[in-house]
């Protein structure tokens, strides 16, 4: 391998995310992450992970995050089905 | 960071930061449902068959997956049953330690994906180390990264968005003879993103589709016969008709492409006519009927008849609280398909999912080609028998290649999308492409439908190799000679080391003298495929290694292939004083 780590075998040299921070959506509340306190990264990704059945009857929706150049939000609306965050960085 | 490791991979990105954890794969889902195609059979109802599923209603599968894993966060990926296969994660359920996954996908009932976790590495309990290696701890003293358990490898990553409307073609009309008819929901709606890594059939992905939605038809109107004494009277009648489909976000991730498709596909239907007469009079009383026929649709819809539904068609498959919630339609709606999220892409390879699971590298699906013809028969039929009620009676599949029956003796099953034959060749359903229904009456059990899908169909020879290269995980075929528009068959030569031609297909290379060199004296060729003994040059003896190519006895043009070192290159086994190297070969 021409770069990256070399461990026994196993070159560890491709791209990856790591996980930055995790936690619950919560309703009405806006969580955010700055970017200002992870200075190592550059490039910082929100995944959404369902953990309840969400009802299209009671046209519930899935949190969204609102991104600029300081910091992630993750929105939560009123109607959002129950939901975790992780923020995942590179 | 004043302390701890931090490396990079070649974008210039952090890979590995003693701060934050790595992305762990920590196991695969299991199904624990059978799919379903829930449709409404309640009051009012018409039938909806299996056919119309799939053309009038455009509705995958349901299907519920369980993992059981003490974590606190948990990202699914998931891998396609075929190529272009379209996807949803409906619902991601979490109970303790349980992960339920609810899921919609488009095939038959047999296709459906499969599912992987990948957790935070400092959420696993337990992580077993390697004897030598490394482990990163953070400042917390847990565990981010050991090389026991490779980080979740990042092949492409995309913002993706659904598209606003589900279908704006027209979709027909049904009427007052509505008790069998079907008015077409099929979407005609969807939005491509182009990433950088094209899909395999080994790349697994995650994504939730945050949109949803529904399309409704509704009609309705009234008519009057003659009654009575002489039919000086008139008779009253209202009718109405009502159907839906409910839909669910879905992506597509074609083979040999970096596309990724956002789309639509259905999770739930249902198709209602009522139709409501006054008594023999002169009129006065039709909007009172109208409104009996009203009701119907007006009295909550949306819980009464999906309560209703389920109990019919998903008696103990997907009544459980964690069962996808339905809804019925009344209007064209949409909702959560403005949201952006993001689409991860990774390999199964990579983590050893392929050998502990079966994920099948021998063809590269992005090189087939798909055929489909009539006359010579060249396409894969399954031929399905239903009664009108909707209830399927039996399926035969059917495979033509060339105009032959390829499977002719053989039970081939209803789910399934490949069939390999006696002489090893291996045959891929692909793309659905005509559909014949026709209606048949039978004086013991009345009308009955057989509904013959024909499908496009790929071959892939006996032994024939995946492409590759040296710097691939896969053969390296850069020695090769034979032309890129020819199949490379390689069957191993197991069955040419046990003292027979069956089971081989190679190119053999033989040599009397020292096995050290790729080469001594009296250097000859001969060539087995696909059982037979083609080639032997018994004019010269002594063609050589540079010999890459020759007209066998059958007339046709053999090239040698690459070197399979796996077999011994040179072998020695025989012990008759020759030295063996063996290649693939194809043939013109």
């Amino acid at each position: 391998m021409a770069y990256g780590l070399a461990i026994d075998g196993f070159s560890f040299n491709y791209g990856t995310y790591s996980v930055v921070a995790t936690g619950t959506v919560t309703t009405g509340i806006q969580t955010f992450v700055s970017k200002s306190a992870h200075p190592d990264l550059s490039d910082l990704k929100v995944v959404f992970i369902p953990i309840g059945v969400r009802s299209p009857g009671d046209e519930e929706v899935r949190p969204v995050v609102i991104e600029n150049s300081y910091a992630l939000y993750a929105d939560s609306p009123n109607n959002m089905s129950p939901h975790k965050y992780l923020v995942l960085g590179r | 960071m004043s302390y701890g490791i931090k490396t990079f991979d070649d974008d210039g990105y952090v890979n590995l930061h003693s701060d934050y954890s790595s992305l762990v794969y920590v196991g695969e889902f299991t199904k624990i449902t059978n799919p379903v195609r829930p449709v409404y059979e309640g009051e009012f109802s018409i039938a909806i068959l299996d056919y119309n599923k799939v053309n009038n209603y455009d509705q995958g599968w349901l299907v519920q997956y369980e993992f059981e894993f003490d974590t606190d966060n948990l990202i699914p990926f998931y891998r396609p049953n075929f190529d272009g296969q379209e996807i949803g994660i409906v619902d991601v359920v979490n109970e303790g330690n349980t992960w339920i996954i609810n899921a919609l996908f488009k095939g038959d009932a047999g296709n459906f994906p499969r599912f992987f976790a990948f957790a935070p590495l400092t959420d696993i309990p337990t992580v077993t180390l390697s004897d030598n290696g490394l482990a990163v701890y953070d400042e917390d003293s847990q565990l981010v990264f050991t090389d026991s358990q490779p980080p979740l490898r990042i092949d492409d990553v995309l913002t993706v968005q659904h598209p606003t409307n589900i279908r704006t073609a027209s979709r027909g009309t049904c009427g007052r003879d509505g008790t069998n008819c079907h008015v077409n929901f099929t979407s005609d709606q969807t939005t491509t993103h182009t990433g950088t890594v094209n899909n395999t059939n080994s790349k697994i992905y995650h994504v939730v589709p945050s949109a949803y939605g529904g399309l409704a038809f509704d009609n309705d109107g009234t008519f009057e016969r003659s009654c009575g004494l002489f039919g000086w009277g008139d008779r009253k009648y209202a009718w109405a008709y009502r159907s839906w489909s409910s839909f669910r976000g879905t992506m597509v991730h074609p083979y040999g492409t970096a596309e990724h498709t956002t789309g639509w596909l259905g999770d739930f239907s249902g198709a209602l006519y009522q139709q409501k007469s006054g008594s023999c009079g002169y009129g006065g009383f039709l909007g009172a009927l109208i409104g009996i026929a009203a009701v119907v649709f007006t009295g909550g819809i949306g819980l009464a008849l999906v309560g209703g539904a389920l109990t019919g068609f998903v008696v103990g498959e997907l009544t459980s609280p964690t069962a996808p919630g339905l809804k019925a339609y009344e209007n064209d709606e949409v909702f959560d398909q403005n949201s952006s999220y993001e689409l991860l892409v990774t390999d199964a390879t990579y983590y050893d999912i392929d050998a502990a699971n079966g994920i099948d590298n021998s063809i590269n699906y992005a090189d087939l080609t798909y055929y489909y013809n009539t006359n010579p028969k060249t396409y894969w039929k399954n031929s399905s028998v239903e009664f009108v009620s909707g209830t399927n009676i039996a399926t035969t599949i059917e495979i033509y290649w060339n105009g032959a029956l390829v499977n002719d003796g053989t039970t081939v099953g209803e789910f399934s999308t490949s069939f390999t034959a006696g002489n090893g060749d291996t045959y891929i359903r692909g793309a659905l492409e005509d559909t014949d229904v026709t209606t048949t009456y039978n004086s013991l059990i009345g009308n009955f439908l057989t509904f013959a899908d024909k499908y496009k169909i790929a071959r892939v020879a006996y032994g024939q190799e995946p492409s590759g290269g040296a710097s691939d995980d896969d053969d390296d075929d850069s020695d090769s000679n034979v032309p890129s528009d020819i199949p490379e068959l390689y069957a191993g030569v197991d069955g040419y080391k046990a003292g027979s031609f069956s089971n081989t297909t190679a190119w053999i290379t033989y040599w009397s003298g020292s096995a050290s060199s790729t080469s001594g004296t009296n250097t000859n060729n001969f060539i087995i495929y696909n059982g037979q003994f083609v080639f032997f040059d018994f004019n010269n003896a002594t063609t050589g290694t540079s010999t890459t190519s020759v007209t066998a006895n059958d007339g046709r043009t053999y090239y040698r292939g690459a070197s399979h070192p796996e077999d011994g290159n040179p072998y020695t086994g025989f012990n008759n004083g020759y030295s063996y190297t063996f290649f693939g070969v194809g043939r013109e």
